[in-house]
């Protein structure tokens, strides 16, 4: 005889610790690729600012930049006239890297906190150097196109570092983020019971 | 906190220093980024544990926010006084290797001379600053961190269902698992259940 459906148990339920890992799982996630397009956001948005006649606002975006890319105009991408608040290769970098953050949970589980392997990083960090150096040298004249696609390479696999960084941060406890060193050694003490089986209590 | 701190001050410190200096500050969000990788390879050096991605990202956002604080302190004011002597001379450089280059760097330069634009964007990058170094100090865990462990690696697979026992294992009676009977506990030689029982022994005893 069928069962009742009150009697069904879902076969695909998590138990509560693994939704909330989930749960929180997801929302290092969309902190992560919520800063890669609010960086990518000021970029674009630096120029149509100031096309729009919003200069100080438009200052603002450039001015977080400033210090991080020397905002060449014959390097940049312009939009409505102006150059992008980074140069063509930093773009790269920001659009791979929420490009790569968007994709990341169709590549990997969401909750898996642990780094991927250091080569990768090491690898896609080859492109953009040899881009760089060739154009550097006078060797070779790097285009707007080279240098955005070898960077958001990179861009792309970096994001593969910080999303499960920022799951990681949103997974550890903040007692234990901010407090003394991880032990992740158990302490011979707290294994041993307080009590021996016959109630004594135990001699250390 | 302390123990973050060491690493975090000398890669806030290097941060700082190279981001504050006129026209060596252009490198791409370069000084950010290195800074967040040393104080990670330090904090790595120092540590006894395997080093998390969460605790990278925070050695990291520390020296960024000390780096931060060097720029706004150190940095306006050099700006301000070597900024234009500064670019000319990386301009000078610039010039040698390629002349159509030079003059747009000296134009970037000038314009971030001023003194009301100084001040905004070392703020501004203040923010930007302590986000990479984060991000350089993740990546600081995946290039320096070769220990295994934490919570990112999972649990060794448990041993078979009546074995010798196993730390923590469902099967065989590991510590803190009532009720384990057949293998010994965390450790235990003897047959019995596994630590903290109802009955049926514990670490160390013989039931």
């Amino acid at each position: 005889m069928p069962e009742a459906i009150s009697e069904y148990v879902p076969q695909l339920a998590h138990d509560e610790e693994s939704a909330w890992r989930w749960r929180r799982a997801r929302w290092g996630w969309a902190a992560a690729a919520g800063l890669a397009a609010l960086f990518l956001a000021l970029i674009v948005g630096a120029p149509l600012l100031k096309a729009g006649g919003f200069g100080a606002a438009a200052e603002a975006a450039y001015g977080a930049f400033a210090l991080a890319c020397h905002q060449m105009d014959e390097r940049s991408f312009h939009v409505a006239g102006y150059k992008m608040a980074v140069c063509a290769r930093c773009l790269g970098l920001y659009a791979g890297a929420l490009a790569g953050a968007l994709v990341y949970p169709l590549a990997r589980q969401l909750v898996r906190r642990d780094l991927p392997w250091r080569g990768w990083v090491i690898a896609a960090a080859v492109p953009t150097s040899v881009d760089f150096a060739l154009g550097f040298s006078g060797l070779w004249e790097n285009t707007h196109a080279s240098r955005f696609l070898t960077a958001s390479l990179l861009g792309v696999v970096v994001a593969f570092y910080f999303v499960p960084g920022a799951v990681d941060l949103a997974l550890t406890p903040r007692t234990i983020l901010f407090g003394r060193k991880r032990n992740f050694q158990p302490e011979l003490s707290n294994l041993l019971p307080t009590e021996g089986v016959d109630g004594h209590e135990r001699q250390t | 906190m302390n123990d973050k701190l060491k690493p975090a001050l000398i890669g806030g410190l290097i941060l700082g220093i190279l981001s504050a200096i006129p026209a060596v500050n252009t490198c791409c969000c370069i000084w950010a980024l290195v800074g967040g990788l040393i104080a990670a390879n330090m904090y790595i050096k120092s540590s006894p544990n395997p080093v998390t991605p969460a605790d990278g990202a925070i050695v990291g956002a520390i020296a960024g926010a000390i780096g931060a604080v060097l720029i706004i302190v150190v940095g306006i004011p050099l700006t301000l006084i070597f900024g234009a002597a500064m670019s000319s001379m990386m301009g000078g450089y610039i010039q040698s290797v390629d002349p159509n280059q030079a003059a747009q760097f000296q134009e970037a330069m000038a314009a971030s001379v001023g003194f009301g634009r100084a001040i905004l964007n070392a703020l501004m990058y203040s923010v930007t600053a302590v986000i990479f170094s984060a991000v350089g100090g993740l990546l600081g865990v995946a290039l320096f961190e070769k220990r295994k462990g934490g919570p990112g690696v999972p649990p060794p697979p448990p041993p078979a269902a009546g074995g010798p026992g196993g730390y923590g294992t469902p099967g065989g009676g590991g510590y803190g698992q009532p009720g384990g009977g057949g293998g010994g506990g965390y450790g235990t030689p003897g047959a019995g259940g596994g630590y903290n029982p109802p009955a049926g022994g514990g670490y160390g005893q013989n039931p």
